[in-house]
């Protein structure tokens, strides 16, 4: 059997709150492979920046706690490690791009030490192959003038420019994984044009496997091989990103799906909102999280959990109207996707 | 013919940097807007695209130009007829977090229009209770504060302010970029819905295209401080002129996996507007540039009927 890169088991993640404990991830399972991209895809709210986190062991303890499942990395665990132990791992295996450049680069630091601390921790290197490797990296990320601004500092680069420096980061020491968390976000669309393709080179050029978070069906759309929907902590589909959307089996994924509105779109039609709000996670519901704003709900789904129904070729999603018992599926499905 | 609501003309807001230069904001836009119809504003950051809408609604001092609401120039009012365009106007804003006051209950945000303008004359609850019904929330919310909702929540609270004294104008800055996806189509519909049932006229200022070419009738682009683009949305959409308006389209991620698009992806970043290119300001990124666009600057001329543009390509 193969073995997965990175493999999420089960992860449940809580955190502990004045109003009560938050039931922030619950029960997320995916893989990512050697080389691909995978994108997690949901609202805010819905777990998968801290599912981020967790994979990375950057859940801040307390308030927050695994409190059970599993993350794998090459096969071994890495969840519940000591920091020592996940320091090896953090930033030389796995790499983390985040979402605000403004905020993810120390001010006070020239911008090649930021990119070569980690690679000089572990490789135990020279100042003169330190230095060196600093420009290589900004030159890979598409810096001009790599020798003059390594010496400068985070204010003197665009936002941009910023997040190139995070990349460049991220993949200072090469590592196998990279998680990037709204990359593009906080960016204007010329911008993330430049950093999309730039994610995409590199992953192509440096055989990287890459987590991308996003709440971007879009960017989904133009960088990622396969995609997990997230709602309410929980994984409701997953599956390769032409099987998807081309033909999404949740009533979450339609509704996200028929909610945007296509720059292509010829004669100016209403959009199709998803009624009402995520439901409340300090006190998540029996059912299916989403069974309250869903146009298909039955009895069952309020009462108990669905179960993932598998479609071929990795194609998975968690509703009941997949369950043989369950009435009109394919009528249901032809009236729900109308308007996709 | 349809009436013109609103015209701006070569319309400047410079802010003076302290050092003898001024940012140049907005530099010299005109566009008019007609009754009823809804029009777009979209560029990049630091475009100016917020200060122009801030502009407009004297919620800044113009530096040069002209702003006409209905016929009269809107910076020179004074007394009386301020007082009635503050109320013609209305504006909702990008962050419906930090554009409510969190002392307030919603009933007193939604009322301050109504008590400023001796609207509410004794029916200010009844009031209060139907624009919250009309936004989709329900009279019960009157009594609670801004923390006690969510973000599409708030953002409704915030249409319901701007809907309290009956506009006829409203300058809507970026009002779903702060919200998630599947909360977004839900406004824009309320918008959408408001606009037909009251003959709303609308400034929508945002970064998203696709939500820009949904929502307008007409869409102008901005950048550096200067319009560059004007047509209709679906002119604009099939047959962009401007380079800069070809390159922002094709930068648009489609979620659609079998789309495969050539794409123009702009080099370097936007220049800052404290310190602008000669010529085209647009000159430094274009694809297309020529050595007359850092001599001159181009033209706002009509290139075709209803569409303007400024770009020495395309003058004849």
């Amino acid at each position: 059997m193969i073995q997965h890169l990175l493999t999420i088991d089960n992860l449940r993640v809580n955190f502990k709150t004045y109003g009560g404990e938050v039931q922030a991830v619950r029960g997320v399972s995916f893989y990512v492979d050697k080389g691909e991209t995978v994108a997690i895809v949901g609202e805010s709210g819905c777990g998968k920046s801290v599912t981020a986190q967790a994979i990375m062991g950057l859940i801040p303890n307390p308030p927050g706690k695994i409190v059970g499942g599993k993350v794998v990395f090459e096969g071994a665990q890495i969840s519940h490690l000591p920091k020592k132990e996940l320091l090896g791992i953090r930033g030389t295996q796995i790499g983390m791009v985040f979402q605000d450049p403004m905020t993810a680069l120390n001010p006070t630091m020239k911008v090649g030490t930021q990119i070569v601390e980690g690679f000089v921790r572990s490789h135990q290197v020279s100042r003169e192959e330190a230095r060196k490797r600093a420009i290589e990296m900004l030159s890979l990320v598409g810096i001009p003038d790599p020798e003059k601004r390594i010496d400068q500092y985070p204010h003197q680069f665009s936002g941009g420019m910023r997040q190139r420096v995070v990349i460049a980061i991220a993949l200072a020491c090469q590592p196998k994984l990279v998680i990037a968390d709204e990359p593009t976000t906080a960016l204007d669309v010329t911008i993330q044009a430049q950093i999309l393709d730039l994610l995409k080179r590199l992953q192509e050029e440096q055989e990287l496997s890459v987590v991308i978070i996003t709440h971007d069906l879009g960017v989904v759309a133009e960088i990622a091989h396969r995609m997990v929907v997230m709602y309410a902590g929980m994984v409701v589909e997953t599956g390769t990103v032409e099987d998807v959307f081309a033909n999404p089996r949740h009533p979450y994924t339609w509704g996200l799906m028929r909610s945007l509105p296509r720059l292509d779109e010829g004669e100016k039609q209403r959009l199709i909102p998803i009624e009402g709000s995520p439901p409340d996670l300090f006190n998540p519901p029996v059912g299916c999280p989403f069974a309250a704003r869903c146009d298909f709900a039955m009895e069952i789904c309020e009462q108990q959990m669905p179960v993932t129904s598998e479609f071929g070729r990795g194609h998975q999603a968690a509703c009941w109207l997949h369950d043989p018992r369950a009435p009109r599926i394919e009528e249901l499905v032809a009236a729900g996707r109308q308007g996709i | 013919m349809t009436e013109a609501l609103l015209d701006v003309r070569d319309l400047k807001k410079y802010f003076s940097l302290g050092t003898g230069f001024d940012l140049k904001a907005v530099d010299g836009v005109s566009f008019t807007i007609n009754k009823g119809e809804t029009f777009g504003l979209v560029g990049e950051s630091g475009c100016g695209k917020s200060t122009l809408g801030r502009t407009i609604i004297r919620l800044y001092d113009h530096t040069d130009g002209e702003v006409l609401f209905k016929g009269k120039n809107v910076h020179q009012l004074r007394g009386k007829e301020a007082g009635q365009f503050n109320r013609d106007a209305q504006m909702i804003f990008q962050d419906p977090q930090a554009s409510l006051n969190p002392r307030m209950t919603v009933e007193d945000i939604i009322a301050e229009g109504l008590d400023i303008h001796h609207l509410n004359s004794g029916m200010r609850r009844e009031r209060v209770a139907e624009l919250l019904h009309l936004v989709g929330l329900h009279k019960d919310h009157a009594q609670r504060f801004p923390h006690e909702f969510s973000g599409g929540q708030r953002q409704r609270i915030g249409i319901a302010r701007a809907l309290a004294v009956e506009p006829e104008f409203i300058i809507a800055d970026e009002p779903i970029s702060a919200l998630d996806v599947s909360i977004q189509a839900q406004v824009v519909n309320l918008l959408e819905d408001l606009q037909h049932d009251r003959g709303l006229t609308y400034l929508f200022i945002a970064h998203d295209l696709s939500m820009v070419k949904h929502i307008s009738n007409r869409i102008g682009v901005m950048y550096l401080g200067k319009m560059v683009e004007l047509a209709s949305s679906y002119e604009l959409y099939t047959r962009p002129l401007h380079p800069y308006t070809q390159a922002l389209l094709s930068s648009v991620p489609v979620p659609d996996p079998t789309v495969k698009r050539e794409r123009i992806v702009l080099q370097g970043d936007l220049p800052s507007p404290a310190n602008k290119p000669s010529g085209c300001g647009f000159r430094t990124r274009c694809p297309l540039v020529q050595p007359r666009c850092a001599e001159e600057v181009p033209k706002w001329q009509e290139a075709q009927p209803g569409h303007w543009l400024a770009c020495h390509l395309i003058e004849s």
